[in-house]
């Protein structure tokens, strides 16, 4: 089995138990996205690793394109699924692998929101998933837990595959762009980078 | 009205008896305040009074009765109560006017905190009956003695003396012990609170359906600037680094935070025993007690120039902290190693961070209640901790590495007094002018400068908070060790005594 089709699985099962849609990061983490990335009205946000999908349904709701990419559909809320239905421009939903290169080329954005995601990727995958988001989008924000995952242990497997501290990240995404702002908020790292052809 | 607006919490007490230290455990716990004066040096915290109601109310209303809208000179009668029927209703509608004039929003708990609700405090009650009433006690005569020495109380009374504030305090007291026959109430006993005895505060929390957090409130009551007059104040300041303009040192932290750095954070105990290394004069004649714990495999922990001092002396530090905000204080950084981790305030020299850039630096933050928890609850959006501790970098420093896990601490150089002359192991040219007092302690004499009665005074009052937080052991024959030292005989007497 891949690890893309094991990963999947291991997610597909987090998500069908109780307790894991509870807590979302990402929906948590908007205002901090709004008042750093300071994104446009209208403009174009890929969520990578939507997750419940609340964050990119309130970002589609404030007047944004989202485009939501995640490992597994499953994920989604059923309130979400509903707001697709009737929305089918503004939001979009695309079942990817975000190691996966040629998956991924297609998709381009002005943004990039993506919130407790990274410490989920498998180590050795983690700057070809960097790399991937920075080909993707020029502005990039990153909410990543730099502790262990409890809820691991509820399914049997480790949810949180690369635990590293705050300058490890920071000096990842420094390899793919330039790292705009970063802060350490104790258990989390939270990051806004810019491709360095924008910079430039 | 909404309900929460008709349930407030109540805090009385007489000035100078600890109410603002008691209003702002609450505003701590989650209740709103709305707009106060900020503090002074007899009130470094502030003084939590709304000042809506304080102005647009209380005085107004004691004022248009005839009576001195201060409180202070001429006070109603004990049994005031003046409103007619129709004036009994204006309570209810002004204050929630008042109130949301302020800002306030619906359904968030809220206090009001004044000694002047003792005066008026059936009127308090008729309007409010449902009100949480906190009573604050102090001891009687240190209250008084507080309100004698307190520069802006006596701007109130000119000259009025003792016998005045005795009569003053007990004015107060006495129609506070009428209120407890009517109102429903939680005493808070603040000499037992800065004490570190914390029941009263957590009764009074939990009475007004509050979540009790102790180590939060352990952590916001600063025994080092209880019953202190106004000189002592001063030696805090200027040992925190506040004698730079607030300005810059609100500049410095909106500066440093922005340097992408990792902020030091709390860890689970550890066994690792570390040595806290001051630059006290007999860091020279223990030099020898340190190396042989260095061997054993204990950590060394540098504070100010005391990193170069050991590695001139052979020994490297794996931790070094500074507080001090004083752009002077660069120079201890000059000589970086890459093997020390750099536990640098947020409130320094922004040079510090300049020279440390590439190293291992952490930043971590402390508290001056000069506006620096705005601009630290904006940019971690409430995600950091304030080290608490007292006036200087050894205190500090010991409160710091016991949130990174340490508990069992050797100190180094912690002598609180001059030693042949001198007050430090080497050569420190700002302390060359300071005046020199004797201090007396457990029988002996020792020569202090004002920073250093203050940090033994506040290591005192450290030792009795959180001292079963550590194991320490001071190194030495300064102040401190001496104290430290005749406190343990005192103890093992009394347990001899005891058993008897």
């Amino acid at each position: 089995m891949s690890t893309h089709t094991e990963e999947k699985e291991k997610y597909e099962k987090a998500w069908n138990t109780d307790g894991y849609r509870a807590h979302s990061p990402g929906e948590s983490s908007l205002k901090a996205f709004e008042e750093i990335a300071k994104p446009e009205e209208g403009s174009s946000i890929i969520d990578f690793g939507s997750g419940t999908a609340r964050a990119s349904l309130a970002l589609a709701q404030l007047g944004f394109r989202v485009q939501m990419l995640d490992i597994t559909e499953q994920s989604m809320d059923s309130e979400v699924e509903d707001y697709l239905v009737d929305n089918p421009v503004n939001l979009k939903f695309k079942e990817v692998n975000l190691w996966d290169t040629n998956s991924m080329f297609q998709y381009h954005a002005e943004y990039g929101y993506c919130c407790d995601v990274m410490e989920h990727i498998p180590t050795e995958y983690v700057m070809l998933v960097l790399n991937n988001i920075l080909a993707c989008t020029p502005r990039a924000f990153f909410y990543i837990c730099l502790v262990p995952d409890a809820f691991g242990q509820i399914i049997g497997k480790p949810l949180h595959l690369t635990v590293k501290p705050f300058l490890w990240w920071r000096e990842k995404l420094n390899e793919v762009a330039n790292v705009v702002d970063a802060r350490d908020l104790l258990h989390n790292g939270m990051y806004y980078v810019e491709s360095r052809e924008v910079q430039s | 009205m909404n309900i929460a607006i008709a349930n407030p919490i109540l805090i009385v007490g007489p000035a100078r008896s600890g109410t603002s230290m008691v209003a702002r455990l609450f505003n701590e716990a989650g209740v709103w305040k709305g707009t106060t004066n900020t503090g002074n040096d007899e009130n470094p915290f502030g003084f939590y009074e709304n000042n809506w109601i304080r102005d647009g109310f209380t005085k107004t209303f004691l004022g248009m009765s005839g009576y001195d809208p201060l409180g202070v000179e001429h006070l109603p009668p004990q049994d005031y109560y003046a409103l007619d029927r129709q004036s009994e209703m204006m309570l209810n509608p002004i204050i929630p006017q008042l109130l949301v004039n302020d800002g306030y929003k619906s359904n968030m708990p809220w206090f009001y905190k004044d000694a002047k609700l003792a005066l008026m405090w059936r009127h308090w009650h008729k309007a409010f009956p449902n009100a949480k009433w906190i009573v604050v006690k102090r001891d009687r005569e240190e209250n008084i003695k507080s309100c004698i020495r307190t520069e802006f109380m006596n701007e109130l009374a000119k000259d009025r003396g003792e016998e005045f504030w005795t009569n003053w305090v007990d004015a107060f007291l006495v129609r506070i012990e009428d209120l407890k026959q009517e109102v429903d109430y939680r005493e808070i006993n603040t000499d037992d609170i800065v004490n570190g005895d914390l029941i009263t505060l957590e009764n009074a929390i939990n009475f007004c359906g509050l979540k009790w957090n102790e180590i939060k409130a352990q952590s916001s009551i600063h025994p080092e600037v209880w019953g202190k007059d106004k000189k002592t104040m001063s030696r805090l300041k200027l040992n925190m680094g506040m004698n730079l303009p607030e300005s810059q040192l609100l500049d410095n932290i909106k500066s440093n935070i922005r340097r992408q750095l990792p902020q030091a954070k709390t860890y689970e105990k550890n066994n690792q025993r570390i040595a806290i290394v001051g630059g006290g004069p007999s860091l020279l004649s223990t030099l020898d007690e340190l190396k042989a714990q260095v061997k054993q495999g204990v950590k060394l922990v540098a504070v100010n120039n005391t990193h170069d001092w050991l590695i001139a002396h052979g020994l490297k530090p794996s931790v070094h902290i500074m507080v001090d905000a004083r752009p002077h204080n660069a120079r201890f950084v000059q000589n970086p190693i890459k093997t020390c981790k750099y536990m640098m305030a947020s409130q320094c020299d922004p040079s510090v961070f300049d020279t440390l850039e590439g190293y291992n630096t952490h930043i971590f933050h402390v508290a001056n209640e000069l506006g620096e928890k705005d601009i630290l609850d904006k940019y971690y959006f409430d995600k950091y901790f304030f080290v608490v501790g007292g006036s200087t970098v050894m205190l500090r420093g010991i409160w710091l590495m016991r949130m990174l896990g340490f508990t069992k601490m050797d100190l180094y150089g912690f002598d609180s007094c001059y030693m042949d002359g001198e007050h430090h192991a080497y050569e420190q040219v700002e302390n060359d002018e300071c005046e020199v007092r004797e201090l007396v302690c457990m029988g002996e004499t020792f020569q202090c400068a004002a920073w250093m009665a203050s940090q033994f005074d506040d290591f005192q009052h450290f030792i009795t908070n959180l001292g079963d937080k550590f194991e320490l052991n001071v190194h030495g024959n300064g102040l401190i060790a001496h104290m430290m030292n005749e406190g343990a005989k005192l103890l093992n007497d009394k347990t001899v005594t005891g058993g008897t």
